[in-house]
């Protein structure tokens, strides 16, 4: 009965799309979250999402044109931010929101579309297809061969990007390489988890690791396993209770974060000052900072 | 820590050695806004170099230049003879603690590390003698036996050592420390001046950054003095003076010489005698004892470093 849904092609797709999505999203996550992020990953989807569609228009291939379009998306906003009094909040709310604004323009204008645009923004795991797991699968390879081979370099750029800088770390090479990336996953993402949802799956499994462990290394394979984990078990979840996958895995994600929360609370209270998780030990130094 | 100005020339290298760091006529600043003007400054091999200054004053912008993250706009600036416009030069730099995310998940051994990151960027791990060399280094530094914690879980002390270590790791020539001593107690601030007092003698050459006129600028064999541009440079004795500092501060700052140091005294307003405008420090009519607050300062004849620490000026 439990192995039920195995029997099925199209739920064995679906399965082996969701361990590499949540496991794309979790890795991603490090980064974004710990860059302070976690609005663009949201922005970027919805950004994509105009590019989603204007691709479809002019009949290019949906993840060239969609990851093109989230780059030169990401690119922009980076640049806005740097070249004008503008905060990456606002820039990232202007850029990402036209762009999305604009899909739903052209959507709404041309009402007779073959292609279900509304999978990009729940989420349909169910409908995977080949071509569609191929990308994944791609993405997922190049993500985790560039932050394994320049694990070094993004950790340095990503804890204080000014001083890794005078150390000789390539950080402008570093940022645009993570924003091809970030670009890349939520193209990739979109079509599992839905425009909507990426956020949360970003997000969470970073943050349930920051509560286990104080180790950047650590942080980085936890949060990737939270990610397969949470996605696997809420789209095995969903085809029982007969929900939409994307609402499913981020429910089951806030899930497990609430319960790790608590533990972590309980335990600090428990244990004081023992270290470990979000116990936050007062500078012993006497002096404050001017 | 006492290192009475009068040995500082043995500190001076061959006057005819090539400068480690050279700026001729730099003029820098951000986005239209000049933050230094006509900076001319020749650090040699060895020396130990504080720059002094108030808060804007340009000092964590002229470390900026050293390192070539901020480009001169006119002049020149050389590191080791080579011209560092528009490169990025490789340094050991240590950032002012406050500017460091102490929520971010990373232990001491891992930061320390990050200081190997050039060493060899494309490969995921270091190598078995860089991790030996940053423990040596660690030990050499007393936080070997932390490597394992989170960087919060430290005291302020303990905080700037990983980050020193982080510097040293790169076996640099040149450290430089930006306000190494802000925001820690006196126990810490001694071990760090202490620390770096033994890496100069050990042959590295330092610049750090400073607004603690006694606690720190005192203690170094050169002091550079800035506001927008380089007032003073020279020996304590010859730069802290009532005149330069109302120069670099634009406050009175009576200076009283102890056991041959000049010291800044807390600006108590009825000690300054004004003649025809220029600040001059006196003791008021009734006390014509020279050194009136070392002798009437309980503390002062033992704890002569950790005197008046909280005359910082604001």
């Amino acid at each position: 009965m439990l192995l039920e849904p195995f029997e099925f092609g199209f739920f064995v797709r679906a399965i082996i799309a969701a361990s590499l999505v949540g496991g794309l999203c979790g890795l991603m996550g490090v980064y974004i979250v710990l860059r302070g992020m976690s609005y663009i990953g949201h922005g970027l989807s919805h950004a994509i999402f105009g590019g989603a569609v204007v691709s479809w228009v002019m009949s290019i291939n949906f993840f060239v044109g969609a990851t093109a379009w989230g780059f030169l998306s990401a690119l922009l906003i980076a640049w806005t931010t740097r070249k004008n009094p503008i905060g990456s909040d606002a820039a990232i709310g202007i850029i990402t929101t036209a762009s999305f604004a604009l899909g739903i323009a052209i959507i709404s204008r041309y009402h007779s579309f073959t292609r279900d645009f509304e999978a990009s923004l729940w989420g349909s795991i169910l409908g995977v297809d080949t071509e569609e797991l191929i990308a994944i699968a791609v993405v997922a390879f190049i993500v985790a061969t560039v932050f394994f081979v320049a694990y070094k370099l993004f950790l340095f750029a990503t804890f204080d990007s000014d001083v890794a800088q005078y150390y000789g770390v390539p950080t402008g090479w570093v940022d645009t390489l993570f924003s091809l990336l970030l670009a890349g996953t939520i193209v990739v993402s979109m079509q599992v988890l839905g425009v909507t949802m990426i956020a949360a799956a970003v997000v969470i499994p970073p943050i349930v690791a920051r509560l286990l462990t104080n180790s950047f290394r650590k942080l980085v394979m936890m949060s990737t396993g939270i990610g397969v984990i949470c996605s696997v078990s809420g789209i095995y979840i969903s085809y029982f209770v007969d929900v939409s996958s994307g609402a499913s895995v981020v429910l089951l994600s806030a899930a497990l974060f609430v319960a790790v929360l608590s533990w972590s609370k309980i335990r600090s209270n428990r244990f004081l000052g023992s270290g470990g998780g979000l116990a936050r030990l007062p500078r012993e130094s006497g002096g404050t900072f001017e | 820590m006492l290192h009475p100005p009068e040995l500082a020339h043995l500190h001076r290298p061959d006057p005819d050695a090539q400068p480690l760091v050279e700026l001729k006529q730099v003029t820098t600043g951000y986005n239209g806004s000049r933050v230094l003007d006509d900076v001319n400054l020749r650090v040699m091999p060895g020396d130990f170099v504080g720059l002094l200054g108030p808060s804007g004053s340009g000092k964590t912008t002229l470390l900026r230049t050293i390192l070539g993250a901020v480009p001169a706009r006119s002049g020149e600036v050389r590191v080791d003879g080579k011209q560092v416009r528009g490169r990025r030069n490789r340094a050991g730099y240590v950032p002012q603690l406050e500017t460091i995310d102490w929520n971010f998940p990373v232990t001491v051994e891992e930061t320390v590390m990050m200081g190997r990151t050039m060493s060899n960027a494309w490969f995921p791990w270091f190598k078995k003698q860089e991790r030996q060399l940053a423990y040596d280094m660690m030990e050499r530094l007393g936080i070997a036996g932390l490597a394992k914690r989170h960087i919060r879980q430290l005291s302020g002390g303990q905080q700037q050592r990983v980050f020193l270590a982080r510097a040293l790791v790169s076996n640099p020539n040149l450290l430089l420390l930006d306000e190494p001593t802000a925001g820690v107690d006196v126990k810490t601030r001694d071990d760090v001046m202490h620390l770096l007092h033994d890496l100069n003698h050990a042959g590295v050459t330092i610049i750090l950054s400073t607004h603690e006129i006694n606690t720190v600028a005192v203690h170094l064999p050169r002091i550079v003095c800035l506001n927008g541009t380089i007032v003073a440079d020279g020996p304590p004795n010859r730069v802290i003076t009532p005149h330069i500092l109302w120069e670099v501060y634009g406050a009175d700052m009576p200076v009283i010489q102890y056991h041959g140091m000049p010291m800044v005294a807390e600006s108590a307003h009825f000690w300054i005698d004004r003649n025809g405008g220029e600040p001059v420090a006196t003791v008021p009519d009734d006390s014509h004892r020279e050194p009136v607050l070392a002798h009437t300062h309980p503390r002062a004849e033992n704890a002569p470093a950790h005197h008046h620490h909280h005359d910082e000026a604001h």
